[in-house]
């Protein structure tokens, strides 16, 4: 085995040998038998990221920053981030099976070169072991701390099925076109929602902390896939996905030391997807219908909010439409799209409630290929929310509708909508509406501007990235 | 995207039940045929039913100054609750965007405006607002906001000592202040806060260590953690939209203003001038109701907020402490406004927290309020004849004598009353179902308790038992709900909730808590929920629910109501006193009695307010006139099984009338009718 610690130091010998390799040399004193079955295992260190990192002006002195009405924005202007994947592989010829340890750590947006603190957002997005071809060619199992995703909205950073942010463990079986997994996960986020620790008096002195509340929160998710020829370069993937979530009951110590019970609760969620592709690297069609009830609509990293009396969220619905086309026309252009709508419901009982939208976000990204090497690209977008509920300022139904124009001249590893690594220099032009700018505090300059300029450069890459699957 | 996913997308929104909010800029209702046959029910919107969770920020059920989480869409899922009462007119809480916290209270109460323009987000939203009015309105039933216009939350401190942040001061040893020379030397024990500095007509000044250094800058403060910021809207965040005196200090020490230790006459000038430029208790900052573009703002504001919701009303807080020239420039802008906007009768009344008629009916006159709250009813009748031993009901008579006028005195000491409350309707002010207008005196609203006063039953002897209690509380209720003008009960009465002064009378209506007592079991005080005789068998089995509808008291409230509602007379009837005693110990000890007389029909109401003896109305010989015809079969509407004649002879009859004997127990109360 390599411990931790020793393979950061053989770090750089095996990418400079990013091949197959032999396992290192048996322990002293280990048996012969286990020293055979060493012997014959072959590892493999693999490095991935993802990343992008954004700079540039508002054209008035200022940063620049997003424009969000709606839950998942188009991404044409984002802030930095990245991913770091670092896998180690172990394969046994002899069975076939494989051993896959995979660690993601994540940056978020801060920037010590921008913001001058010496300090970084990190994340551990994977932490997770997995075992593949066990007992059967394509039976795997994994368990740990994962990103268990399936497949985007490029253009919106969307999942609209399957992403879940877990710590559990899971089965796939992939045999011929189909593929089904089954994935079971926990959480328990440390907000008051989940978890609560109270202080108490010590036994003797001082005081000990007690974990009082203790809800963890379960999610199941299945998938089916399957995947079909319609025609000699064209395929057609089918995929059913659904989730059920449960929350377990608590007790809660108000500050008045009263117990508040907090009663279990669930939700659950049917997801579709039709995705044609294969007349091309890069060509696809992707179409989501997702239908949610109850808790599983509300992001498994979030409080849910709008809850009924009983604090729980099993009135709430949602149902969201959404595609993804990437589009390539041989070496010279290509065009993709992305949008999705969705409608929905809080639990609580307000009938005319802010809270309850529905929202459509679309973007056309056109691209113009110069050459391999430089692109021409533009992006026009919209983002639409159309409230149930009044709007406080303006006591009307006010719908925010933001359009947003870009033009984005590309250096880019190749042809293609999801080559990468890319550096764009990005001018987007983005007109709000007066209800959009009324999404901004009343003290918040942006509120004023219904016309926002935007100059900048972005990067943004990925290579063997577990962000989208690729390991 | 092929044409049929495109119409998919359209049609999402459709197939997903998407709604559409109310139009705010649509007509108004018109709800109100008379406001004499409506019965208010003040609710304290934090206290009274919590029905969204998801705005339930900082609550804390166990602290009674803090939010409890109720809600407007609590109140509209207890709309069938009222109905039952039978309650037509819900006053709610001021629904502004407050001020958060203050000195360790929070705004539950609503009072501590911060924006004019938006609503408390504890109670909802616009939409929830809406919703509730609408679905009030859909059973019948009318609702009034509350509404402030006197002062703001605590949103500046006065700099007195100019070092730009706020100060509180103690100083000083607390004693007795000794000439040099003459012992040790003390100094009197001082407390200075820049939040709530004392009155000072020149303003408040500011002081330095080298002296007094002009007046003290009104500083705003910016503290969005609770909601301290510059009050909305313009001008209000201006320091000059404000009086900047100080806090009105006459009630502590009446002797400020020169006034004797029983208190000041209403019109002392000193007093006024506090009363109406000094800032509220608690720091609350004194708009200048006189400066024109202060008016024109909460007009427009106090406007917006009867489109946005279709108000049938208001009630408004801390009348005396505004100047009279304001009302009369501020009422007939919102009766214009309502009647533009298509809703008459739009009825405004406002609290004077004074138990002296002359300074309730001085805003009766002119065209500013259309009725005030009853303040000198209150101390009068429910918190003095009510609670006393039935001696000189004759007061609550001449109470009736101050309102209207009369050419004598009912306690026989020779006074002659002229009529203090304006009996002249306004220009485009409430009328009657005859479309005539209702002047002021017609329309007093009378309570019996209310947000600023404990409750009946926390006023009542510890020695009294809980029947004699629940007796005197519904021989209040009973008076309530037959006398003239508009009756307004005060939430949590139906539940004989008890609490002593704020906060403790705004207690939680949904929670169990609030309906424990201390009872005496194994040598120890343990709380234990109340129970009352539900199923009629002598026992109190029957465990006492939040909301609970069958207790004696919802009962008997319930049955009064339905009464008034069947009886012209008592609604709407002019009050003729019959009966009340300028003494004490005689065989009418504790009597009062009055008619209801309307054209259609009349109705005689008769209390005994003694609390031992039986009473009859007769005295010297002669019984009770009354304008029922002799022969007159008279039926209890409490008590069917009661019935008296009226007799042809024994009093001086009035025309057409007769004369009745009629005997009460202790605490009795009978509300009789023609058969």
């Amino acid at each position: 085995m390599v411990s931790g610690r020793a393979w950061l130091c053989l770090l750089p010998l095996i990418l400079a040998a990013p091949g197959p390799a032999r396992a290192e040399e048996p322990a002293a004193g280990a048996a012969d038998g286990e020293a055979g079955l060493l012997a014959e295992i072959l590892e493999a260190f693999q490095f991935g990221s993802y990343g992008r990192v954004p700079f540039g002006s508002d054209l008035d002195g200022g940063t620049g920053r997003p424009v969000k009405v709606i839950a998942h924005p188009p991404r044409l202007l984002e802030t930095p981030y990245a991913e770091v994947d670092l896998g180690y592989r172990h394969t046994v010829p002899s069975t076939g099976t494989s051993f896959l340890t995979q660690v993601t750590v994540a940056l978020g947006e801060r920037l010590f070169h921008f913001n001058g603190d010496f300090a970084a957002d990190i994340a551990i997005r994977n932490l997770y072991l997995e075992v593949r071809d066990l007992l059967v060619p394509g039976l795997s199992l994994w368990a740990g701390s994962r990103m268990y995703r399936g497949d985007d909205i490029y253009l919106l950073d969307f999942w609209p099925l399957d992403e879940q942010n877990t710590v559990g463990g899971g089965l796939a079986y992939a045999f011929g076109e189909t593929r089904l997994g089954l994935h079971f996960g926990v959480n328990r986020l440390s907000d008051s929602y989940q978890t609560q620790t109270v202080l108490v008096p010590g036994q003797e002195t001082g005081t000990r902390e007690v974990l009082f509340m203790d809800r963890q929160r379960s999610v199941v998710s299945l998938r089916g896939e399957h995947h079909f020829d319609l025609a000699e370069s064209l395929r057609l993937k089918a995929v059913l996905y659904g989730e059920v979530h449960t929350l377990a009951a608590g007790t809660y110590l108000t500050a008045d030391q009263r117990e508040e019970r907090l009663p279990s609760d669930h939700g659950w969620l049917l997801g579709a997807e039709l995705s044609l592709y294969g007349d091309g690297p890069s060509n696809h069609a992707n179409l989501y219908l997702r239908y949610g009830q109850g808790l599983a609509i509300y992001d498994e990293l979030g409080v849910p909010y709008g809850l009924d009396r009983e604090k729980k969220a099993s009135g709430a619905r949602e149902v969201m439409l959404g595609a993804a086309v990437n589009r390539e026309f041989g070496d010279t252009a290509g065009v993709m799209f992305g949008g999705y709508a969705r409608y929905f419901v809080d639990a609580d009982p307000n009938v005319y409630d802010r809270d309850d939208a529905w929202e459509l976000g679309l973007a056309l990204r056109p691209a113009w290929y110069i050459t391999r090497h430089v692109h021409l690209d533009g992006e026009l977008n919209l983002q639409y929310l159309r409230p149930n509920g009044l709007s406080p300022g303006a006591d009307s139904l006010e719908a925010p509708l933001v359009v947003q124009l870009g033009l984005m001249p590309t250096v880019s590893l190749g042809r293609g909508g999801y080559a990468r690594p890319q550096l764009r220099l990005i001018y987007a032009v983005s007109l709000l509406t007066d209800a959009a700018l009324h999404t901004y505090a009343a003290e918040d300059p942006l509120r004023g501007r219904g016309v926002q300029h935007y100059l900048g450069v972005s990067v943004e890459w990925w290579f063997h990235s577990s962000r989208y699957g690729e390991r | 995207m092929k044409p049929r996913m495109l119409w998919a997308l359209a049609l999402l929104p459709a197939l997903s039940g998407c709604v559409t909010p109310p139009d705010l800029d649509g007509p108004l209702s018109d709800n109100v045929t008379d406001w004499r046959d409506e019965i208010i029910y003040q609710v304290m919107t934090d206290r009274f039913a919590n029905g969204d969770a998801s705005n339930d920020f900082g609550v804390n059920l166990a602290d009674p100054s803090d939010y409890h989480g109720g809600d407007w869409r609590g109140l509209q899922d207890r709309l069938g609750y009222l109905e039952q009462l039978g309650v037509t007119c819900l006053w709610i809480s001021p629904v502004v965007k407050n001020v958060e916290e203050d000195a360790g209270f929070s705004s539950y109460h609503g009072y501590w405006a911060q924006d004019l323009d938006r609503p408390n987000p504890h109670f909802g939203d616009l939409s929830a607002l809406r919703e509730l009015v609408d679905a009030a309105h859909a059973r019948g039933m009318k609702v009034v906001l509350d509404i402030v216009t006197n002062h703001v939350g605590q949103a500046f401190f006065y700099d007195i000592n100019k070092n730009g942040q706020p100060d509180e001061f103690l100083m000083g040893q607390g004693g007795e202040i000794v000439p040099i020379g003459q012992g040790e030397p003390s100094s009197d024990l001082v407390r200075v806060t820049e939040w709530d500095p004392d009155f000072d007509r020149d303003g408040v000044q500011s002081w330095t260590s080298l002296g007094p250094s002009g007046l003290a800058p009104a500083v705003f403060v910016h503290q969005p953690e609770i909601n301290r910021v510059p009050p909305e809207p313009w001008p209000l965040g201006e320091a000059w939209a404000y009086n900047q005196k100080g806090r009105v200090t006459v009630w502590q020490d009446p002797e400020v203003c020169g006034c004797p230790a029983w208190g000041c006459a209403w019109d002392d000038a000193c007093r006024r001038e506090q009363e109406v430029l000094g800032d509220f208790p608690g720091g609350l900052k004194d708009l200048d109701t006189r400066h024109p573009y202060v008016r024109a703002t909460l007009a427009d504001s106090f406007a917006r907020w009867i489109a946005r919701a279709d108000f049938d009303g208001f009630r408004i807080d801390t009348l005396k402490h505004v100047e009279l020239g304001f009302w009369d420039d501020f009422c007939p802008r919102m009766r214009r406004f309502a009647l533009e906007r298509g809703k008459r009768n739009f009825f405004m009344f406002g609290e004077a927290f004074d138990g002296d008629d002359n300074l309730l009916g001085s805003y009766t006159q002119g065209q500013g309020v259309d009725s005030v709250f009853y303040f000198s009813q209150y101390y009068t009748v429910f918190r003095g004849a009510l609670l006393g031993d039935g001696a000189r009901t004759c007061e609550i008579e001449r109470l009736h004598c101050r309102r209207l006028g009369c050419a004598s005195d009912p306690c026989g000491e020779g006074q002659a009353f002229p009529a203090l409350y304006s009996d002249t309707p306004k220009e485009n002010g409430v009328t009657g179902e005859d479309g005539l207008g209702l002047g002021p005196a017609r329309l007093p609203v009378s309570f019996e308790s209310n947000h600023d006063v404990g409750r009946l039953l926390f006023f009542m002897p510890p020695a009294w038992t809980e029947p004699e209690k629940r007796a005197v509380l519904h021989q209040a209720l009973a008076y309530l709900l037959t006398v003239d003008g508009v009756p307004a009960l005060y939430y949590g009465v139906e539940q004989e909730f008890s609490g002593g002064n704020d906060p403790a009378n705004r207690e939680t209506l949904w929670d169990a808590d609030a309906y424990l007592r201390p009872v005496w079991k194994d040598g120890h005080w343990k709380a234990a929920r109340r129970t009352y005789d539900g199923d009629g068998d002598g026992e109190d089995d029957t465990l006492w629910e939040p909301f609970d509808t069958g207790n004696p008291t919802f009962h008997r409230i319930a049955e009064l109501i339905a009464l008034r509602k069947a009886h012209v007379a008592l609604r709407r009837g002019e009050l003729v006193f019959r009966w009340s005693t300028a003494g004490s110990g005689g065989e009418d000890h504790g009597l009062v009695a009055y008619e209801r007389v309307h054209p259609d029909e009349r109705a005689l109401v008769a209390l005994n307010l003694g609390k031992e003896l039986p009473s009859v109305t007769r005295a010297g010989g002669q019984t009770m006139p009354v304008g029922f015809a002799p022969g007159a079969v008279l039926e209890d509407a409490l008590d069917p099984a009661f019935t008296v004649s009226v007799a042809a002879s024994g009093c001086a009859a009035p025309s057409g009338g007769g004369c009745l004997e009629l005997e009460l127990p202790a605490r009795g109360v009978r509300i009789l009718l023609a058969r």
